[in-house]
């Protein structure tokens, strides 16, 4: 992956393109978000990274985080690439015109996270109610205790730390 | 034969002077009436066919699946499955309810006709269970909908839900079906 990375960064100079090397765990590289599409794009016409395994959310303490699995079946190998996004104002570009499935993945980590995937065509809550309040994978979420007419408190307190019942 | 000689023990009956008039009916009718109460006969025939809705929400369903099939056999209770809901008297909640899924529950008890029960089946369904602390959890189906019997366990065996179909039956039986008393949410 490190030739891949050095491959990157001369092809794309522009871009803030960092390698995590890890001593467990899958590599990755982080990508600057305004090149995040050109760059995937040419991982999958050029260096035939086919297929995208998977695409999902993370939060981290400073960042939200849009993290991409490609796989090529040519080579066998596969890349993680990561793009850090600010809380405040979470928006990044849409992978789904390289593969339409990405965009029920971008749904998903935009029902999740509140992740905002720019010119997706269709982007709303998939698992969630649409009159759901707030994203539930985020760090400050905090559990509805009310949702419509339904009272959803419990019946005996519970003595987990940093779940619930904080109004 | 068996018809010829009790004809004959009858007129043997009628012969007597002193045979009470009502003891001779009895003995007329005795094959092929019973003498009860009107909630009683009507209450027999609720308790014995306990139609219940195909609806499953989790892994529970898979429980209720095994209780309807051939080793555990809910249809010799009179209990068999219904596809729609109009047709059902009850409904057994099997699995962990969702606040999505919450709704969607209380339309397809509304859809029901009176009279209506409700079986709760195991911890998802009676509190929550595993997942109370997640945060599209319903913690009790006893929110949305007036549950009748629980049974507890994750799953519960089919054995237990088939204790429980018994004592919804118990219940049902001791109901005065003529003047029934309004389920209070």
């Amino acid at each position: 992956m490190e030739t891949l990375h050095t491959r990157l960064q001369e092809k794309f100079p522009n871009a803030q393109v960092t390698f995590a090397n890890l001593e467990a765990g899958d590599h990755y590289i982080i990508v600057d978000t305004a090149h995040l599409h050109s760059i995937i794009s040419y991982l999958k016409i050029d260096e035939h990274y086919t297929i995208l395994m998977c695409l999902s959310g993370a939060e981290d303490s400073e960042f939200l985080q849009s993290v991409y699995h490609l796989f090529s079946e040519s080579s066998r190998k596969k890349v993680t690439l990561k793009v850090r996004l600010p809380k405040d104002n979470p928006e990044v570009e849409t992978i789904g015109d390289l593969w339409p499935g990405a965009y029920f993945f971008e749904r998903e980590a935009y029902d999740l996270f509140g992740i905002i995937y720019k010119n997706h065509p269709d982007l709303r809550r998939i698992m969630l109610p649409e009159d759901w309040i707030g994203h539930p994978l985020r760090k400050n979420y905090i559990d509805p205790i009310q949702y419509q007419d339904i009272n959803n408190e419990r019946a005996y307190p519970c003595d987990v730390p940093n779940v619930t019942e904080k109004k | 034969m068996e018809k010829r000689d009790h004809i004959e023990t009858r007129e043997e009956y009628r012969t007597k002077e002193n045979e009470v008039q009502e003891w001779s009916a009895y003995q007329k009718l005795s094959d092929n009436v019973l003498f009860t109460s009107l909630d009683k006969i009507l209450n027999l025939g609720r308790a014995n066919s306990l139609w219940y809705l195909l609806f499953g929400t989790a892994c529970c369903a898979i429980e209720l699946m095994q209780t309807g099939g051939p080793r555990a056999d809910l249809d010799r209770f009179g209990s068999v499955f219904r596809p729609t809901p109009r047709q059902c008297d009850l409904i057994i909640i099997a699995g962990t309810v969702t606040l999505k899924m919450a709704s969607r529950i209380k339309i397809l008890y509304d859809q029901m006709p009176e009279p209506k029960y409700v079986i709760s089946m195991g911890s998802c369904a009676n509190c929550g269970g595993l997942f109370d602390l997640g945060y599209s959890v319903l913690r009790g189906i006893d929110k949305v909908i007036p549950v009748d019997v629980y049974v507890p366990g994750c799953p519960p065996r089919p054995e237990a839900l088939t204790e429980g179909l018994l004592v919804l039956q118990q219940k049902v039986k001791n109901e005065k079906f003529l003047v029934k008393e309004k389920k209070s949410i």
